[in-house]
């Protein structure tokens, strides 16, 4: 499905919420959450990442995953946490307004 | 242009994300040739993927400075009075500004950051004569180092440095970098304290090996390790396996000529770990050239004074300077080549090769 502008890198700044997280387990933690509802293509995943370090809202390491192999695992930056709860307010708000508007209309 | 190590990074992530892919499908009990390919259609493109994480960490210059052209020459078109009267100014104005600046380029040098009394440290260079020809060079071999000290009275204070460009870092971390081998001596002619541990101690550096140690330089740190506690942890710096023993302060980037180090290890620890023949021999024979010298002046002595030549530090006579091309039989024609009619030591202020006054 197509995404909202934006809606991609919050939903990445809310996985890496939860703790350093390489792209890999980004897009695990998306679709665990969304039932697979939300179909992203991997590597559109990994262009927000970049967009977004070069933002300086995420920080990254390089260091060995659990099975050995060479990972780039991203945190989110302090600058990253307050987007993260401004996307979030902004986001409520907007599907806040929007459901408002299709209940109106099945009323 | 992204530097390699960038694009390595890329790549790498890209595998490493298509090999997580692939393990849990396999997992989930596909076949491992459908497991690929699955993997690579999730993935989607992977070039226009990878050009486009490319083009995040790059701004578009190009078509940046094209509208600005663009935008200029319209201008300029405009107005082709104004626009000759700039161009003549400017060209007179750059052609003053650039003799001006090689003449204060050639009479002045910054001081270099952190360097203690500078009125008082030179670099030593390397003069003699062969067959009227005078020969200047700054690197010379570790032993005259050794004969520097030993002559004592001169100089208040000798350190060794060089340069080397080595693989530092292991397995897909390691790259090519700048490091500069010297003496712990090198420590005292500056007023810096480390950023972190401390720097090595004249007892981790004595021939004919010193310790495997490292100090790190300051930006290599915040860049490579994140500025995090590395104290203790193992670099491997070409052939040394060293602990981190210590950062150098912010902004210090040593005397080298080229870029600045990313490493400071014990000189005699370096050259011992080369595994050449001239690392069992560096400090007693003059034959591996690669040395740069830093003295301080000792209280009275002039520039002058400290130039002259004297006692075993000049490059000494034929037999010796034979000693030193030892590898070379000693023919008439050899002989000729390398008998030396005058020899001194030049002292100069240690300023960086490109920012060296003309004619040192």
């Amino acid at each position: 499905m197509n995404f909202l502008p934006g809606t991609l890198d919050l939903l990445i700044l809310q996985a890496l919420a939860q703790g350093q997280l390489h792209g890999y387990d980004v897009v695990a933690w998306i679709r665990e959450k969304t039932n697979g509802f939300l179909e992203i293509e991997d590597g559109a995943l990994y262009t927000s990442l970049h967009r977004m370090e070069a933002r300086g809202w995420l920080r990254h390491e390089w260091t060995t995953s659990p099975k050995g192999r060479r990972a780039k695992y991203y945190s989110l930056s302090p600058e990253g946490r307050r987007e993260l709860k401004s996307g979030e307010r902004e986001w409520i708000r907007f599907s806040g307004a929007v459901a408002q508007v299709f209940q109106g209309s099945d009323a | 242009m992204n530097r390699p190590g960038k694009q390595d990074e890329i790549r790498d992530e890209i595998e490493f994300h298509i090999d997580e892919t692939i393990d849990a499908l396999i997992a989930n009990g596909m076949s491992p040739a459908d497991a690929r390919r699955e993997a690579a259609r999730r993935y989607g493109n992977r070039r226009r993927h990878a050009a486009a994480m490319r083009a995040v960490n790059r701004p578009d210059i190009i078509g940046t400075m094209f509208e600005e052209v663009r935008f200029a020459i319209r201008a300029l078109r405009r107005a082709p009075a104004y626009t000759m009267t700039a161009v003549l100014t400017l060209a007179l104005v750059s052609g003053v500004n650039l003799t001006m600046f090689g003449i204060a380029d050639g009479l002045t040098y910054r001081p270099l950051k952190y360097l203690k009394s500078p009125s008082q440290v030179h670099r030593v260079y390397w003069q003699w004569t062969n067959n009227g020809r005078v020969t200047t060079s700054a690197s010379t071999q570790y032993t005259r180092v050794v004969d520097l000290i030993r002559d004592g009275s001169t100089f208040a204070d000798v350190a060794a440095f060089a340069e080397r460009t080595v693989p530092v870092g292991e397995g897909a971390d390691v790259q090519q970098q700048v490091i500069a081998p010297v003496s712990a001596s090198y420590w005292r002619f500056f007023n810096a304290g480390p950023a972190l541990g401390r720097f090595f101690t004249p007892e981790e550096d004595v021939t004919p090996r010193g310790a495997d140690v490292v100090v790190l330089g300051h930006r290599y740190w915040r860049t490579q390790f994140a500025g995090r506690n590395v104290l203790g942890q193992v670099l491997k710096i070409g052939d040394l396996r060293a602990t981190i023993i210590g950062v150098a302060p912010e902004g210090f980037d040593g005397l080298n000529d080229g870029r600045p180090p990313v490493a400071f290890v014990p000189i005699t620890s370096y050259a011992a770990s080369t595994g050449t023949s001239d690392s069992k021999t560096y400090f007693s024979a003059y034959k591996w050239g690669w040395v740069h010298i830093l003295v301080r002046r000792a209280p009275g002595v002039t520039v002058a004074a400290a130039s002259m030549p004297r006692g075993s530090s000049r490059p000494r006579g034929r037999s010796s300077w034979r000693t030193t091309r030892a590898c070379r039989p000693p023919t008439r024609r050899n002989r000729a080549r390398f008998s030396l009619r005058s020899a001194r030591a030049l002292v100069q202020p240690p300023v960086p090769k490109q920012r060296r006054p003309r004619g040192c």
